[in-house]
């Protein structure tokens, strides 16, 4: 099930508010909880009921597991810990990395392991990385492990459920154990629509729209300069509104239940850095590698070079993390690399304008954006080609890239349309607030209200469209 | 009070929605850009595919043209004159077994339709994965999925605005351009015909490349695939009081080359056979051209199976004298006659097959 469609948003949301409010009036919390993660359980399990036994075990085993590191001490602890990491980087290695490992082997080795083409359960980069991060916390005692109830909500709550927000334990609990949020807010369940709309139309009119110029210009072969342009940068914005809407929705659905979960991104294209993009892009994300890669390894604290290694073994983990090709691996490879030029050159960096160094952080990440993308290295060789190829502009060709298979426009009215949405939404990510302003400064009142139910309608108009979260993929 | 603010809040909230939504899909209930609760001809660019179903059920005909693109190019005046009939074209490109099926089944409840003339395109008995085209809430006389295409994606993001500005146009008296005066006529529906260069240079040329206008094939089940889906089809029709005509369109030689190459050749013909026996056995008429000499002649086409619409208006011709007319008995004759062209045809033009 999907944040938005139809199901979620008039039938599992509003009966999943009612039964949840409706549960408040008993004396314990305890219904709620159960409730909530039932409603959860039956959430993830709707695209796919198979992977549900699979999440149900992993809860299970991270919760034996992080009770015992708490219950033992001394090298038992520690021994729990490796088995808890060997358990989720297992999981992970098998349905995420399993097939991509077994490629390469073939190849290197010229064997002819069988690849299975496992499918990806949903969210499992996010639920595993999650309760690893939960079992590393207990074990320095900075967590203390609770009911299995608690347990399970900080896992399964569902508006963060498959894609994040990456949110920690001491983060949600103690908020579902304030006793003043078991009860229905009007105030925050307005703010959490408000929040819902903003990401409803960002995921489903603004990067649905983009994904049709994306998947267009990524399948023209040859591409020409002004078509890979629009092309690149059309997915640099698609994913950022993507991904950003979904956390979005997330926060609003979380506000809804009177949880606030953390914001996952703060205006990243307006960074002057790459350094500092990555401060602002998947914020919980970021957090995570922080303290659970880089932060083991040393962090910054063992000289320059032990510095610039471990940030690019961090970035290489991050690339993995999010997909198990090569491209993903030299995506993150490349920001490492960059993120060591940045550091060992920052006093000279800064002294270029800052205007610059936005416009190049820009271009370098949507530059990189095409590896992310990109289906295969082919691809991604054919992309960087055709943005520096002077001999082949073909302004023409962007007729293809906006073409959407429902009505033929004439050219001229496809490269205005095309162009008039790239420019405005450069506008957005360049000048305009982005969502955690907005919400925060939201007010209970009409314009706000009016504000809203225009978004929420044109996003209405746009729901039966097909789409997909990119982010689902990981 | 705040708590009062914030209940006043969510209901203007709702509110607001609500009234929006009733009159967007007032306004898509009145345009009405897929026929789905009236027919105008000549006032709205006619949508490929959803306007079919509307068709169907709302425009006056007795006969029924439906098929995929090897239909599209038929002239309705052809059939009005030579067949004396009032026709209506149910054509869509791509159009899939399940859409044949579907929109056929929704002609019998509508029950205007006396007589049929259906494409049997061979590939769409093959399961290759593909869905249905025409959405299921504008087949279906359920009212409670109409929200689907009153508050539609392309119905308000594409074809109301364009039908709008067409409306405004025509009031305030600015002329509309041919092409776009062509694409509000029901009987154009789909029509193809002049928007592609025909010739054996580029059908060869496209066949080289693999640039196949037929979807490629799970070879190793083709045969069962057919009779599997023949018996969905048969079983899904109502083949009483009306006349049907189904006929096998006239692929080129090119489109039998390849399905030897791929494999599956054998399959089709076989699958063929079972097809019309099936369809004899419920008294249908079946006309096969698919092993006429035009066939060979590359000239008539723009890739390996999409022919000039004189292939289409000969089509007619035929349905009104019943020249090539299948006894059932004859298929396999006819199958016999398409083996040996294609194997003349590879020894006249080796250089086509050249790897």
């Amino acid at each position: 099930m999907v944040f938005s469609s139809y199901p979620f948003i008039f039938l599992f949301l509003p009966i999943v508010i009612l039964g949840y409010y409706g549960l408040s009036k008993t004396k314990s919390p305890i219904y709620q909880r159960i409730f909530l993660i039932a409603a959860s359980l039956f959430f993830y399990g709707y695209s796919n009921i198979n992977h549900l036994l699979l999440i149900v075990s992993s809860i299970v085993v991270n919760y034996v597991i992080a009770i015992g590191i708490k219950k033992y001490d001394k090298r038992a602890d520690k021994f729990l810990l490796v088995i808890g990491i060997l358990f989720n980087v297992a999981l992970l290695g098998y349905f995420k990395y399993r097939d991509f490992f077994v490629e390469n082997m073939n190849y290197i080795f010229q064997t002819d392991f069988v690849i299975k083409n496992i499918v990806l359960p949903l969210g499992i980069s996010f639920f595993t990385f999650q309760q690893l991060s939960f079992l590393v916390s207990v074990f320095k005692k900075e967590e203390k492990i609770e009911a299995f109830t608690d347990y399970c909500i900080f896992v399964l709550f569902f508006p963060q459920l498959v894609a994040g927000p990456i949110v920690l334990y001491s983060e949600m609990i103690p908020q579902f154990k304030d006793e003043k949020r078991r009860y229905f807010s009007s105030e925050s369940m307005a703010e959490g629509i408000f929040a819902f709309c903003i990401g409803l139309f960002k995921k489903i009119v603004v990067a649905d729209t983009l994904a049709v110029f994306v998947d267009n210009g990524f399948g023209l072969e040859n591409i020409g300069m002004a078509a890979a342009w629009v092309s690149t940068i059309s997915y640099t914005l698609q994913i950022y509104f993507d991904f950003s809407g979904y956390s979005d929705m997330a926060i609003g659905l979380g506000k809804m239940f009177n949880i606030d979960i953390p914001f996952n991104f703060l205006s990243p294209y307006k960074s002057e850095s790459v350094t500092v993009f990555w401060r602002k892009w998947h914020i919980t994300l970021g957090r995570a590698l922080s303290t659970y890669i880089y932060k083991p390894l040393g962090g910054s604290r063992k000289g320059i070079v032990r510095t610039s290694i471990n940030l690019f073994l961090t970035f290489i983990v991050s690339g993995l993390w999010h997909g198990a090709a090569w491209t993903f691996v030299l995506w993150g490879g490349a920001y490492g690399v960059i993120m060591v030029f940045e550091r060992l050159f920052k006093t000279l960096l800064e002294k270029i304008p800052k205007v610059l160094r936005i416009a190049a952080t820009f271009i370098t990440v949507n530059f990189l954006w095409v590896l992310f993308r990109a289906e295969s290295f082919m691809q991604a060789v054919n992309m960087y080609r055709g943005l520096f190829n002077f001999k082949n502009i073909n302004i023409g060709e962007l007729a293809e890239v906006a073409f959407d298979s429902i009505i033929n426009f004439p050219t001229a009215i496809d490269i205005v349309y095309l162009f008039s949405i790239i420019a405005i939404l450069l506008f957005i990510v360049f000048k305009a607030k982005n969502s955690e302003k907005i919400i925060k400064e939201f007010k209970l009142n009409v314009k706000t209200a009016v504000f809203s139910s225009t978004l929420f309608v044109i996003s209405l108009l746009h729901l039966l469209r097909e789409s997909v979260f990119i982010y689902f993929n990981f | 009070m705040k708590s009062n603010s914030g209940m006043k809040w969510i209901l203007a909230f709702g509110a607001i929605v609500l009234a929006a939504v009733i009159v967007l899909m007032a306004v898509c209930y009145v345009v009405d850009p897929f026929f789905a609760y009236r027919v105008r001809d000549n006032s709205y660019k006619v949508p490929d595919t959803d306007a079919l179903p509307g068709i169907i059920k709302h425009h006056s005909y007795d006969t029924l043209i439906i098929g995929s693109s090897m239909t599209q190019n038929f002239e309705m005046d052809s059939f009005r004159e030579k067949l004396n009939v009032k026709p209506a074209k149910i054509s869509t490109g791509g159009m899939v077994l399940q859409d044949t099926i579907n929109l056929t089944a929704l002609a019998n409840r509508t029950g205007k339709a006396k007589k049929y003339y259906i494409c049997l395109d061979l590939p769409r008995f093959l399961n290759d994965g593909k869905k249905a085209k025409v959405k299921d809430y504008l087949v279906d006389n359920n009212i409670f999925n109409d929200y689907k295409y009153l508050l539609g994606y392309s119905a308000w993001t594409r074809y109301i605005p364009v039908d709008l500005a067409l409306l405004t146009a025509k009031k305030i008296g600015i002329s509309i351009p041919k092409g776009i005066e062509e694409e509000t006529e029901i009987d154009e529906i789909g029509y193809w015909g002049d928007s592609f260069r025909y010739g054996t240079d580029i059908v060869v040329s496209n066949y080289k490349k693999s640039q196949y206008s037929v979807s490629e094939v799970d070879s190793e089940n083709a045969y069962d695939d057919i009779v599997e889906n023949t018996d969905l089809l048969m079983n899904s029709i109502n083949f009483e009081n009306c006349e049907y005509n189904f006929f096998f369109p006239p692929y080129s030689i090119l489109y039998w080359c390849n399905a030897d190459e791929e494999g599956y050749f054998e399959d089709l013909l076989k699958g063929k056979e079972y097809l019309v026996k099936s369809l004899k056995q419920r008294g249908c008429n079946i006309y096969d051209f698919q092993h006429v000499q035009t066939i060979c002649e590359l000239n008539n086409y723009r890739d390996i199976t999409h022919y000039t619409p004189q292939i289409n208006e000969w089509m007619v011709d035929c349905f009104s004298t019943g020249a090539f007319l299948c006894s059932g008995n004859d298929v396999s004759n006819n199958n016999e006659k398409i083996i040996k062209m294609m194997r003349k045809f590879r020894k006249e033009n080796p250089d086509i097959f050249e790897k």
